[in-house]
C-alpha cells in the first residue's frame, strides 16, 4: 500500500518543492483552532519568493542554509496576552532564545491569521501578515505576506513543528 | 490515500485486531514502533550476554516530579524501562509487543472480575472470545510437559513447607512444550514452525529456540497473510479527526522522517502507556483531540505487581531450568474472590552470562513475583511537557501491599533465605514499586463519566477512534493480563466488523 504518497508529514516533504506544490498543500490544510497553537514551536523555512527561478544545485545550497544556525530564525511561541488575546512572537537563535517580533493572533480565511500590525513592531514589519494551517498533528504550514495597499503578496513559506 | 483501519501497536491488543479486522475484510495498516525479533537471519537476534540486554535498550524514560528525560533511545531496542515518581514499569517494544518478553502465562479471571466492565460483557459474554485465544495460542500447563523442571519440584515442596499445597496452580503458559532434551519441530495454529522448548529459562530475554508462542508466531503472521501491511519502525506521534476519518503521524525511524495515514478507523493498542501517551499527546500538546472523557488518564493500576529477590535461599534452589514463570501460590479472600498469586520466576543467570564467580555467588538467588487486585482508581496518568507522568502511591492500597510484604517474608522464610529485597524500584521512597502490568487509563464503561470507552473499545466523543489494549482495564485482576486483552481486542475487532 503506497502510504507514502499521502500528504506532507514533515518539513522535509516540502523543502525543494516549488510554489505550486506548496501552495497545494496549503489548500489541503485544515484550519486549526484559535487555542490549537500554544507554546512554542521549531520554525523552517521551507521557500522564498523567487527560490524557484534561482537554478536548482543553488536553490538546494539555500535550502541547505535554512535549515544551519545561519539562519537564525528558530520558530515561533503562542500564547494570551494580560486581556487573553491570542498573540505570538518569533523565536530567535536557540528555542531558549529571545522572542522578537510579534503578532496578534486571529481567525483568517480558513486558517490562522497572524498580524504583525502591532503597536510593538518597528513600521517596516507591521505590513507582515501571516496565514497558517494544519498539515498533519502538530504540524503546520504558514505563508508569509507582505500586505501591500489592501493585497497581500505572498514573501515566504515555513512550517512549525511541536511533535 | 484514505485506508479502512490504521492499528497501532503489535501486542496482545493490536496483533488480534490486525488479523482479524484484515480477515474480515478491512484494508489494514499496523504501525509498530520496535523491530522484529528472533533467531531468523533477517530479524535482530534476542539479547544474551550483560552487554547485549543493555544493547537492547530501547529508552529508559526518567518522569520524575522535576526530571523528564529519555536517557536511552535506540528505535530498534527491546526493553523500555519508565521510571516515575513511585513507579518502575518495565515493557517491551517489537512486532508481537509484550509477548516477546513476557513469561507467557495465558490466565482467565473468574467471570466476577467482569462486573467492573459495562454490563455487556458480564455474564460469561467473554467465553467465546477467551475461547478464539486459546485456539490460536494453545496454551497449556507445565504439568503437561514430559519432564516437569527441577524448579517446579523445588516450588511444590516450598508450598508443601508453607502449608499452602492447595493453593498451588499451574497456569496454561503459552509454550510448545516437548521433551526438553529433544525438541522437535511442531506446526503451530497459524501455519508456522516453532520448536519444543528446552528449558533454557531464558523467557524474559527473548526465546531463541521460538519455543514461545509470541504474537510474532500466531496473529502476526495470520494478519499479514490476510493482507496486512505491517510497518516496523513507525511511530505514532499524534492523531487528528478529519472530515474522512483520522489522520495519523508517525515517525519513520528507518527515514528519519514523519509521515501521515489517513484511515477511516483508528484502532489505538500501542499498550496502555504508549496508548496514553499518544491520547494525551493530541488532546493536551497538539490540541487536536477535544471532547474525550474526563477520564482519561484515571484508573491507572500496575495491577497490584510487587517484586522481591530472596538471596541465599537453600530450599528454592533449583536452577532458572524451564519456562520461567509457571506456578504460582494464590490467595483468595473471604468471598472466595481472587485476592493476590505469589510465584517464582527464574532469573535467566545463563543468558545473561554472568562471570562463573559471580555465578556462584548468586546460588540461591530467586525472584518472587507478586500481584494483587488493586483498589480501583489507584493512579492516574497525566502529560507533562514532553511526555507522560504516572502519579501513583502503594498507600492507596496498604492493605493489598502490606499483605504481599508479609507473603513475600513469610515465603522468604520458608524457602531459608538468608536476605529479602522487597519491592525493588529505583524510586527513593518505601512506597513506591516496580511494575510490568500497566492497565487503565482507558477504562470501559458505560457512559463518558465512567469510562473512555464504551463495551466495543469505542472511544467515547471520537466517532472511528477505538482503543484495545491493556489500557481499557476499569480496575486491576491482579493476574496476568495478556489472554483477557486479547480476548478483548477479538471481541472489538468482531463488533467493529458487524459495524
Ligand atoms: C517481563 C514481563 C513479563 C510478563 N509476563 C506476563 C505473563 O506471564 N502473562 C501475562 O499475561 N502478561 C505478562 N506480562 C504483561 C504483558 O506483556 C502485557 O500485559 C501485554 O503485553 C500488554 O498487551 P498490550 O496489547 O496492552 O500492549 P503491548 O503488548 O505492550 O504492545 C504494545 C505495542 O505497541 C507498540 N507501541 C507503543 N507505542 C507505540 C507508538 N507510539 N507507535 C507505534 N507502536 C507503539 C509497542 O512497541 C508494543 O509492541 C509481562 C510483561 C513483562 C514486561
Amino acid at each position: 500500500m503506497a502510504l507514502e504518497t499521502a500528504a506532507p508529514a514533515d518539513s522535509a516533504d516540502l523543502r525543494n518543492a516549488d510554489w505550486v506544490t506548496i501552495e497545494a498543500a496549503f489548500e489541503g490544510g485544515a484550519e486549526p483552532d484559535l487555542t490549537e497553537l500554544d507554546g512554542a514551536y521549531r520554525g523552517r523555512l521551507v521557500s522564498v519568493w523567487g527560490l524557484d527561478m534561482v537554478p536548482t544545485p543553488l536553490r538546494w545550497l539555500i535550502d541547505v542554509v535554512f535549515g544551519t544556525p545561519l539562519m537564525p530564525w528558530r520558530g515561533k511561541r503562542f500564547g494570551r496576552n494580560a486581556s487573553g488575546d491570542r498573540t505570538g512572537s518569533n523565536i530567535w537563535l536557540t528555542m531558549r532564545g529571545p522572542d522578537i517580533v510579534s503578532f496578534d493572533v486571529g481567525d483568517g480565511e480558513r486558517s490562522l491569521r497572524l498580524d504583525y500590525d502591532v503597536a510593538r513592531n518597528p513600521a517596516p514589519l507591521r505590513v507582515i501578515r501571516g496565514d497558517v494551517r494544519r498539515l498533519a498533528p502538530g504540524l503546520y504550514l504558514g505563508r508569509m505576506a507582505a500586505r501591500l495597499g489592501d493585497r497581500d503578496t505572498p514573501v515566504l513559506w515555513f512550517t512549525l513543528d511541536n511533535a | 490515500m484514505l485506508t479502512d483501519a490504521v492499528v497501532v501497536g503489535s501486542g496482545f491488543g493490536g496483533a488480534v485486531t490486525a488479523c482479524r479486522l484484515a480477515e474480515g475484510g478491512m484494508r489494514v495498516v499496523l504501525l509498530e514502533r520496535g523491530t522484529w525479533w528472533g533467531p531468523e537471519s533477517d530479524r535482530r537476534a534476542f539479547p544474551r550476554g550483560l552487554g547485549g540486554v543493555a544493547r537492547a535498550v530501547r529508552n529508559v524514560r526518567l518522569a520524575r516530579a522535576n526530571v523528564h528525560r529519555n536517557l536511552v533511545r535506540d528505535p530498534t531496542g527491546l526493553y523500555e524501562l519508565h521510571l516515575h515518581d513511585q513507579l518502575d514499569i518495565l515493557t517491551a517494544s517489537g512486532v508481537g509487543g509484550g509477548s516477546l518478553i513476557y513469561t507467557n502465562v495465558q490466565e482467565e479471571p473468574d467471570a466476577e472480575f467482569f462486573e467492573c466492565f459495562p454490563p455487556e460483557l458480564r455474564g460469561g459474554e467473554m467465553r467465546p472470545w477467551f475461547d478464539r485465544v486459546r485456539a490460536m495460542q494453545r496454551p497449556e500447563s507445565i504439568e503437561k510437559a514430559a519432564v516437569l523442571p527441577p524448579k517446579n519440584e523445588a516450588f511444590r515442596r516450598l508450598a508443601k513447607v508453607m502449608d499452602r499445597a492447595d493453593r498451588l496452580e499451574h497456569p496454561d503458559i503459552a509454550v510448545v512444550l516437548g521433551d526438553p532434551d529433544h525438541p522437535e519441530t511442531v506446526v503451530n495454529a497459524a501455519g508456522e514452525e516453532q520448536r519444543t522448548c528446552n528449558y533454557c529459562g531464558n523467557c524474559v530475554l527473548g526465546c531463541m529456540e521460538t519455543a514461545k508462542t509470541t504474537l510474532d508466531r500466531t496473529y502476526i503472521p495470520a494478519a499479514l497473510r490476510a493482507g496486512t501491511d505491517v510497518r516496523i519502525l513507525a511511530e505514532v506521534e499524534g492523531i487528528c479527526p478529519t472530515r474522512e476519518g483520522w489522520q495519523v503521524r508517525w515517525f519513520d525511524h528507518a527515514a528519519k522522517r514523519h509521515r501521515v495515514v489517513t484511515a477511516a478507523r483508528v484502532v489505538l493498542a500501542a499498550g496502555t502507556l504508549g496508548t496514553l501517551r499518544i491520547l494525551l499527546k493530541s488532546r493536551d500538546r497538539f490540541r487536536t483531540l477535544h471532547g474525550l472523557s474526563p477520564r482519561l488518564g484515571l484508573g491507572f493500576t500496575g495491577n497490584g505487581d510487587q517484586g522481591a529477590i530472596l538471596l541465599g535461599s537453600s530450599l528454592l534452589f533449583a536452577g532458572e531450568a524451564g519456562p520461567t514463570f509457571n506456578a504460582f501460590m494464590r490467595s483468595r479472600d473471604s468471598a472466595d474472590e481472587h485476592r493476590f498469586l505469589i510465584g517464582e520466576a527464574g532469573i535467566p543467570w545463563t543468558g545473561l552470562g554472568l562471570p562463573t564467580l559471580a555465578a556462584r555467588r548468586l546460588v540461591g538467588t530467586h525472584m518472587l513475583l507478586c500481584m494483587g487486585r488493586e483498589r480501583p482508581d489507584a493512579g492516574r496518568v497525566t502529560w507533562r511537557t514532553d511526555g507522560i507522568a504516572v502519579d501513583w502511591d502503594s498507600r492507596h492500597d496498604a492493605a493489598l501491599f502490606d499483605a504481599l510484604d508479609s507473603e513475600i517474608a513469610a515465603t522468604a522464610d520458608a524457602a531459608g533465605a538468608t536476605q529479602v529485597i522487597s519491592r525493588i524500584t529505583s524510586a527513593a521512597s518505601p512506597h513506591g514499586n516496580f511494575t510490568v502490568h500497566p492497565l487503565g487509563g482507558c477504562g470501559m464503561g458505560e457512559t463518558a463519566e465512567t469510562g473512555v470507552t464504551d463495551h466495543c473499545g469505542r472511544v467515547f466523543g471520537a466517532e472511528g477512534l477505538y482503543v484495545a489494549d491493556g489500557s481499557l482495564y476499569p480496575q486491576a485482576s491482579g493476574l496476568p493480563p495478556s489472554m483477557t486483552i486479547a480476548a478483548l481486542a477479538e471481541r472489538i475487532a468482531d463488533l467493529m466488523l458487524e459495524g
